[in-house]
């Protein structure tokens, strides 16, 4: 045993790194861990951060004490809304800064925030519109706000969104949950908040965020996916319709699943789920030295509804006419989106400007002059989408041969 | 088991790599736009290729002495003047020390902990260091043998969980603003490969091929350094220029299924990579010590040394700006290429002068 008697100079400092809620001090009582929060711009009050926190006190079965609750109106006080008997609050902090915010909420509440668990910031139309600047820098400087947070847009109030219902039992996901939900139906793709940084730092892309938002059904109000943001550097432009970012998404080669209803002239209604896709974006150029966009799109559709009175049975006949009639709608609204995009709103969400660097650098440096933030020479090139389908799957139902 | 006091080849191979892999995995070469993308890869297999260029002068002049190291080879050469340049190369592996422990300190405040463990945490691992010292080569070598596969393994298993984050990624083209900062970083990643030292200090106690451990480092810290870049670069894009410590970022985003946040896998190996490294080269400064001090050399004099290192850490680790002055690639690249590339050559040629006027001296005697 003697010459192990060094051992422990070894085994202390990884200890020493063990000591989660130990450091700085901040036992797990003073500790709030927040599940999600929002941000908000008040003109009177400056920048207002909505948390949904648990006290890890109060989660035990005795009630605990200390903390949550309590707080005022006025400005740089953190105001709660009822703290409720399960560990969980929702509160609104104010301050002239987020870091003030924070401390405020910190100050007056005596719990020390936790975002390394934060599953899900939403961010007010009231910062979008300004500059979404103007909260990034806290997350780059603090490690306790984890890059792969999910970030999303409001069409409103991000207090409205983060404080929602009464959440019980488990809902404290309920963000995730939808968010989820949203990327396995096409509405929308996950934007983490490094993505969001690198983009708004690159300049030569613009970036898009989903949309959450509330709708009443019954007496409660549900969170539901409600398209996308798009920005145009760091301000926002407009939203658009979850179809349509259903269409942005295939178009930036992020569908993993996306349900399309077309119509056949023989079929009637048939419902498609588009089990995989694929699109490449390659800048091109014509005989004339002209240059243009080709979008393609690959995709395989699975069957899985037909709707008619005739009783048709699906045949292999049919296949042709139903990619066909699928290859269609999408080329013209992906088309259409982009048209839109580049034209109505002058924004490069799609990163045609980037593409044409990775691809022909030289072409790019002679339209752009090397200015990654110039956006109106894209309304001269042609963009051309392509869209390829193939019926991969038609489920369980017989079918004529 | 070898003997005490040698190692095997792939023992060498480990040690360099646990060295260069905590390069590898904090400080990288810059991520600006110019030379990222398609570029990383020509500044990664550049720098492998020139490796084996700049390893020539240690070469040369292991082969001419077999069974010394490089300060023995020095002062057999020239016992005066060697006895100063011994003395230099032992002050190389005091700074190489320290910087290795300030680093690991000051990564341990940014990301684990806050100011008021660091004194303790330096003592603790300089302590830690010198009880490597004491027990030899050999055990640190069959420590880093295990780290070292195990930084392997880790930095793999992070590479497969972040693949589907390169779904999609624009890289820049190759050459995209010229090959002048292409050329710049490539040379400025392949002057900072103080690993050589190692390999000189170490060759003449390994058993077994010392080519073959130089080429297995070289190719394993091209293949890894390949790895992290391109992940980097692909995850995390122009973030990464925001980030002091890339890799632990694209880490910390990792994730399989619901199992997340594999930085602390990261971080938990970087530490223990660190403490080999530094352990490492302060057994190489007591070898210079021991060559210079000769009978005056005891166990107090590792003590003091990891005192001063002790002292300086706690003066620079706390402090970003002292931290970036000390390791400026200028400073790095300047003692890379005097103690890596002038002084073995100097010695290499005064080495062949001598042999030669030996040569004529014989020669003059036996006709005589």
């Amino acid at each position: 045993m003697k010459r192990f008697w060094f051992l422990p100079l070894f085994l202390l400092p990884i200890l020493l790194m063990l000591t989660g809620c130990a450091n700085d001090d901040v036992g797990i009582a003073q500790r709030a861990v927040v599940q999600r929060f929002g941000i908000d711009w008040d003109e009177e009050k400056g920048f207002a951060v909505s948390m949904y926190i648990i006290t890890p006190d109060k989660l035990s079965p005795a009630g605990g004490g200390g903390g949550g609750g309590g707080g005022g109106e006025e400005s740089g006080q953190p105001e709660s809304d009822k703290p409720e008997s399960n560990g969980k609050d929702k509160l609104i902090s104010y301050g002239k800064t987020l870091y003030d915010a924070i401390k405020n909420f910190e100050n007056v509440l005596q719990l020390k925030p936790y975002f390394s668990h934060a599953e899900a910031l939403v961010i007010g139309d009231s910062v979008s519109k300004e500059s979404l600047n103007l909260i990034t820098d806290i997350f780059d400087r603090n490690n306790d706000f984890r890059p792969s947070l999910s970030i999303f847009c409001t069409n409103g109030k991000a207090s409205d969104i983060v404080l929602l219902g009464d959440d019980k039992p488990s809902a404290s996901d309920r963000a995730e949950t939808v968010a989820q939900l949203g990327n396995d139906n096409a509405q929308m793709s996950s934007t983490f908040l490094y993505k969001v940084i690198d983009l708004l730092r690159d300049g030569a892309q613009d970036l898009f965020i989903p949309v959450l938002s509330t709708e009443k059904h019954g007496k409660q109000d549900i969170l539901v996916v409600n398209g996308t943001a798009l920005f145009r550097g760091d301000k926002l432009v407009d939203y658009i319709s979850p179809e349509e970012t259903r269409n942005l998404l295939f178009a930036k080669d992020l569908v993993s699943h996306a349900d399309v209803v077309i119509e056949n002239e023989e079929l009637g209604l048939v419902s498609l789920s588009t089990t995989k896709s694929q699109t490449k974006i390659t800048a091109e150029l014509d005989e004339n030295n002209k240059l243009f966009f080709k979008v393609k799109i690959d995709s395989a559709l699975s069957v899985e509804e037909i709707v008619n009175t005739k009783g048709v049975v699906l045949h292999e006949n049919h296949y042709q006419g139903i990619q066909d009639a699928y290859n269609k709608q999408i080329e013209e609204q992906v088309s259409a989106l982009i048209h839109k995009m580049i034209f109505e709103y002058d924004v490069d969400t799609i990163g045609f400007s980037n593409l044409l660097w990775a691809q022909k650098p030289k072409v790019w440096k002679s339209i752009t002059g090397g200015d990654v933030k110039k956006r109106e020479w894209l309304q001269e090139v042609p963009i051309y989408v392509e869209c390829h389908s193939k019926v991969t799957d038609v489920g369980l139902a017989a079918q004529k041969r | 088991m070898n003997a005490k006091g040698t190692i095997s080849s792939f023992q060498l191979t480990m040690l360099m790599f646990v060295s260069k892999v905590t390069v590898i995995f904090s400080f990288l070469y810059n991520t600006v736009q110019s030379a990222s993308g398609y570029n990383l890869l020509i500044i990664t297999t550049g720098v492998f290729l020139l490796n084996f260029l700049t390893i020539l002068p240690f070469q040369f002049l292991l082969k001419r002495h077999p069974g010394k190291n490089l300060v023995e080879i020095i002062r057999q050469i020239s016992p005066k003047a060697g006895t100063v340049i011994v003395a230099l190369y032992g002050l190389l592996f005091m700074y190489l020390t320290t910087i290795s422990v300030s680093n690991s300190n000051y990564t341990v405040q940014a990301l684990l902990t806050e100011g008021y463990l660091a004194p303790f945490f330096v003592v603790l691992m300089v302590l830690a260091m010198i009880y490597c010292v004491f027990k030899g080569v050999e055990p640190i070598a069959r420590l880093s043998t295990i780290i070292g596969i195990s930084a392997i393994v880790i930095t793999l298993f992070i590479f497969m969980t972040l693949t589907p984050f390169f779904e999609d990624a624009v890289l820049a083209p190759l050459f995209v603003d010229g090959v002048a900062p292409v050329f710049y970083i490539l040379l400025g990643s392949a002057l900072q490969f103080f690993e050589f030292l190692i390999y000189a200090m170490l060759a003449p106690y390994t058993k077994g091929s010392k080519k073959v451990s130089f080429f297995n480092f070289n190719l394993i810290s091209y293949i890894i350094t390949s790895i992290v870049l391109i992940t980097i670069a692909v995850v995390l894009g122009g973030y990464a220029e925001t980030q002091t410590f890339s890799f632990f970022t694209a880490a910390s985003i990792s994730h399989i299924g619901i199992v997340r946040r594999f930085d602390s896998l990261y971080i938990s190996f970087w530490i223990l990579l660190a403490a080999l490294k530094s352990a490492l080269y302060l057994f190489l400064c007591s070898k210079c010590l021991q060559l210079v001090l000769k009978g005056r050399y005891t166990k107090l004099t590792i003590y003091l040394i990891g005192g001063v290192i002790a002292a300086l850490n706690l003066l620079i680790s706390n402090q970003l700006h002292w931290l970036s002055i000390v390791q400026h690639p200028y400073l790095v690249c300047s003692l890379f290429l005097v103690f890596i590339i002038l002084i073995p050559l100097i010695f290499l040629v005064a080495d062949k002068v001598k042999a030669h006027k030996a040569r004529m001296d014989r020669k003059e005697v036996s006709e005589t």
